[in-house]
This record gives C-alpha cells, structure tokens and sequence, in this order.
C-alpha cells in the first residue's frame, strides 16, 4: 500500500515522458477510427478532395443511411446477433456439463476424454475447415444458422475452463446437499451454476465475440446474401464498390459498434477474462 | 452385474452419462473425426469434382514441395508471423513495464489499447486500407506533411506485406500488453524495494528482475502470437482486392492456399495436405515450448 504513495512522485520528468509515450501510442491506436469516423460523416464530394479536409466541414449522416436502408446492413447484423447468441448459449451449456462432469466425477476413460478434449484446443480450425465443409454440406446444411454455428456449438477451451473452476468448489457442499436428498441434476442447477456465474459471464462474452468475428466459415458456407453475417456482409460491400468510400466507411463503423458497445459497458469483465485465463481475442 | 450398478450408482454413472455423453459426441463429432478425416484425406486426391476418391500416397506433399504458390503463401507466412511477433511482444512488453509505473493511470490506457482487439478483422482492415489509399489516404498525408516521399502501399506488390503486418500489430497489441501486465503485477513489489536498497537502477531491475520472472509468461504469449499470426488470413483476403477503381496486389498467406485450393478449385485432398502443414507447424512450436519450460524447471 505504501508503496502506490512513494510512487506519486509531484512532477517527475520521466514520468511525463512515460505518458508523452503511451499518448502517442494511443493516438496509433485511435487515430484510424478517427479518420474512418469523420470519413463517414463527410459527403462522397468532400472525401475525395485534395488536400483533403480533416473534420468534415458539414456533418452529414447519408452515408449510414444509404448502407442501412439500400444494403441490407439491418439483416446482416440480425444474423451475426442470432448466430452468436446460438452459439454463446451452446458453449455455455456443453462448457459448464462437460466441465463439472470432469471436475467432480470419477468415471472410466476419464483422462483419455479429457486429454482428447483438450488437444483438440490446440488444432486452429483452419486445419480441419475442409473436412466439417464436407460433412455441413452431406447435412445439408450450406446456407442456414444451424450451418454456420456448426463448427462453434463447442469450445475445448469452454470445457477446460469450466473445469479448473469446478474444480475449486468444496465436495463437502455437494455431499451435504446429496444428503439433503438432492438429485444430481438440482445440484447442477441450484448450487454449481450460480457459484460459477463468474466464470460463465467471461466465457460467455468470449463466446459470443469469437462468433461475431468468425469469417472464413461464413465466408465458406454462405451464398444467400440475407444469411449473410454482419463481417461478411462488410467484406462483400467493401469488396464491390470500393469507390464509395463514405458507405464503406459507414458501415465498418455500424459493424463495429455492437462489439464497442458491449466491450465499453463490460470492459473491466473483457479484461478480467483475459487475465483469468489468457482468452485470445 | 450388481456389483457394477453399485459402482454406477455410487459414482453418479447416469448423470455423467447424460451430462458428458452428448458433449463428447459433440467433439467427437465436430473435432475429433474432422481432424483424422483431414490427415486422412492429405493422402487422397479427393475433390468435389472427381466422384471417387483415391488414395495417393504422398504425391500431395510431394507436388506442395513443387508448387511456387505454395512456397510463396509459406514464405509470406513466415515473415508475417516473425515480424508481428517480434515487434507486437516488443513494444507489448515495453508498453506493460512502462504503465506499472503510471499505475493509476493504466486502466484508462488499457482500455484505449484494447479497442482494436475488440474490433473484428474485417472491419479493422477495412479501416487500414482506407488509410493505405495512396491519394486520400491518411498515412500518405501524414507522410507528406512531414516532407517525406509518399508511398503506393497495396498497389506495390512488395508493400503489401508490410501493410499487412502493420495493420495485425495495431489489432493484436492490446492483448499481448493485457498478458504482460498481469504478469508484471505478479511479481512481488519487495524484490524490487530489495533491488532498490542495493542501487539497482531501472534498466538493471528489468534485466535481472522482471524478465526472468517474466519468462513463463512471455513464453505463454509467444506461443500464442506464433499460432495467431501463423493462421492470418482475414486481413490478406480483405487487404488484397481485385475490385474497381484501386487494384491492389494479394498477399498469398497459407490459409489462404488452403482456402483457396478446398474452395475455389475444390481440391480438398491437395487443401488437406496443405492443412496437415499447418498443423505439423503448430505441433512444432508447441513442442519446443514444452522443451524450453521443461528446462526451465531443471
């Protein structure tokens, strides 16, 4: 403790200079959504001046409606909500049975599922795209939600997760409750998940970015422009018209927005889930 | 047989078949079986267009071996992955040593660093190839603003991987400084106090304090960034266009090639092969990073 009060120092040049060094990375930071935002809000007259204005001199919002109402942006982000919250939901719920299931039972085979669950973690989906195509596509399955959340109804990591958290709750609380005439299933849903709410919240936000931000399947899987998801949507437009720079420029921001959002109200728990477990984003 | 539904009963059997049974088909299902099909389809000349597949042997890692496009999308691969590496976890570290000594001011840095990594490839690289524009763009004003010569970026084939690496350093930092700075927080305070009584300047407690500590962690965040960048696809494919107006060249990447050889000529067993190297890549670095904990252990 006393240790935060020796630090502030009054003013001490090095420590302007540490913060004249993490402002200039943050302008790197920042500065390209800057540009990208007052790109948006400028008319396709002013974008492609030279030299060109910074601040737009008049604040237009054309640009997010030409994207929201000619291209079929609403629809796009409807599907990447739909297709992440499934899969959110199933990570969730195969994470927290698998991941009890390992933590508090004896059972045979125990560590060879275990361990092939786990080295399936360190397999990038890349690998075996080829392989799920073929077997979405012997479902029948190209074009639909059930197609496109197919790979990510399961996280390995979910499981493992859950698991070490599992681990850490006190058998004497489920013995007790067992002796107390409980049925396995009502432990499960009285007394495993309201203690683990934590840890399902992190993997759950981490879920459901993961799903956001999946490209190559959807890319793979989706032909119908109205199953298309928000990031292929975005991909498609910026690919067709490239010229039109202000609906571009709009629409990369609408796509980011609901991310933004989510992680500006709950940053301390994105943070918090990073550090917990070293999620990758 | 009774002495089997005691055993079932005592240790909950049921439940964990109905609880762990349908989670495991799952990754049996979409996992397990995937990955051996594709190691499996690597020998095999299977292709969406050819009806009946047929086992080739090697004759698929053998014509990678003679396939420039191959080479190139490993080439580029590599240099992607080492330079993002090496310049992400660098000035990661340096951010993450630098904000524990303006601690109450790191939440707010933090956060300002981790938008990109919240922000989706696509997107992301949308923004940077705005920025790249060679006449409206804002990285060739500011070049021009400070007098220096302005530069065609993707429409020079020998820039674009560098616009690509630049593009993943700024959407991968935040993370790998998140990771650094947990890692920074758990070193006990008193051996720098220890450090301090003994005149160690700043430079001399990150050599001989922080860095040792530090080296699981920087370890664990190498892994991850080896595998992260070795992956890269997204930003290829979205950075390289061959749409209107402003051609830029494509960046072959080895996704990529396993994309566009599954995908678009539909040659999964040739996709396959590719994919098995991607893997064996990946088994490779891990495995080293095992040897180099283990030693660290010793």
């Amino acid at each position: 403790m006393t240790s935060s009060r020796t630090r502030r120092k009054p003013f001490n040049a090095s420590i302007a200079l540490i913060h004249a060094v993490l402002i200039i990375g943050s302008l790197f930071i920042l500065l390209p959504f800057v540009w990208i935002l007052f790109t948006s809000l400028k008319s396709g007259e002013e974008i492609l001046r030279i030299p060109p204005t910074i601040i737009p001199e008049t604040f237009i919002v054309d640009n997010f409606i030409a994207v929201l109402t000619i291209q079929q942006f609403p629809r796009f982000i409807l599907n990447s909500f739909i297709i992440s919250f499934l899969s959110m939901t199933s990570v969730l719920l195969t994470s927290i049975l698998g991941g009890y299931a390992f933590a508090k039972f004896k059972f045979p085979l125990k560590n060879i599922l275990f361990i092939l669950i786990l080295a399936t973690a360190i397999v990038p989906f890349e690998v075996y795209m080829v392989s799920v195509y073929i077997t979405v596509g012997r479902l029948k399955l190209f074009d639909s939600y059930l197609g496109i959340i197919f790979p990510i109804l399961i996280m390995s990591f979910g499981v493992f997760f859950i698991r070490q958290y599992t681990l850490s709750i006190p058998n004497q609380l489920l013995d007790a409750a067992r002796i107390d005439g409980a049925s396995e299933f009502w432990i499960l849903v009285r007394v495993i998940i309201p203690l683990s709410v934590t840890p399902l919240m992190a993997l759950g936000i981490f879920a459901f970015s993961e799903a956001w931000a999946f490209f190559i399947w959807p890319l793979i899987v989706i032909t119908t422009k109205s199953m298309f998801t928000i990031e292929l949507g975005l991909m498609v437009f910026h690919k067709k018209f490239y010229l039109e720079h202000g609906p571009i420029a709009a629409g990369a921001i609408i796509s980011i927005l609901p991310m933004l959002i989510v992680f500006l109200i709950l940053r301390k728990r994105f943070i918090k889930g990073v550090t917990l477990s070293g999620m990758k984003m | 047989m009774n002495r089997f539904i005691r055993y079932a009963k005592k240790n909950h059997l049921l439940f964990v078949l109905c609880t762990l049974g349908p989670v495991f088909a799952l990754f049996t299902f979409i996992r397990i079986i995937p990955i051996i099909r594709t190691a499996y389809y690597s020998f095999t000349n299977y292709s969406l267009v050819i009806p009946k597949p047929a086992l080739v042997g090697l004759a698929n890692y053998a014509k990678m071996l003679q396939d420039p496009s191959f080479k190139l999308a490993f080439t580029n691969t590599i240099i992607i992955t080492l330079a993002c590496v090496i310049i992400t976890l660098s000035f990661a570290l340096f951010f993450a040593v630098i904000l524990r000594r303006v601690e109450e001011y790191s939440s707010i840095y933090e956060m300002i660093y981790f938008i990109p990594v919240v922000t989706p490839w696509v997107p992301a690289t949308v923004i940077w190839r705005w920025l790249y524009d060679p006449m409206f763009g804002m990285i060739n004003q500011l070049l021009s603003l400070f007098r220096l010569p302005t530069q065609s970026w993707l429409q020079n084939p020998d820039q674009v991987i560098y616009a690509i690496i630049l593009v993943s350093i700024w959407k991968t930092l935040g993370y790998y400084i998140i990771i650094f700075s947990v890692g920074l927080r758990n070193i006990p305070e008193i051996y720098y106090d220890a450090a301090k009584i003994d005149g160690a300047n700043y430079p001399k407690q990150f050599r001989y304090i922080t860095l040792p500590l530090l080296k699981p962690i920087v370890l664990f965040g190498m892994i991850m960034a080896i595998i992260q960048f070795f992956n890269i696809f997204t930003v290829a494919y979205v950075i390289s266009s061959d749409a209107q107006g402003s051609p830029s060249y494509e960046c072959k990447v080895l996704v990529w090639e396993i994309y566009r050889n599954g995908f678009y000529f539909y040659k999964m067993g040739y996709a396959s092969a590719e994919a098995m190297v991607l893997l064996a890549f990946i088994l490779v670095v891990i495995l080293i990073q095992f040897k180099m904990v283990r030693y660290d252990v010793e």
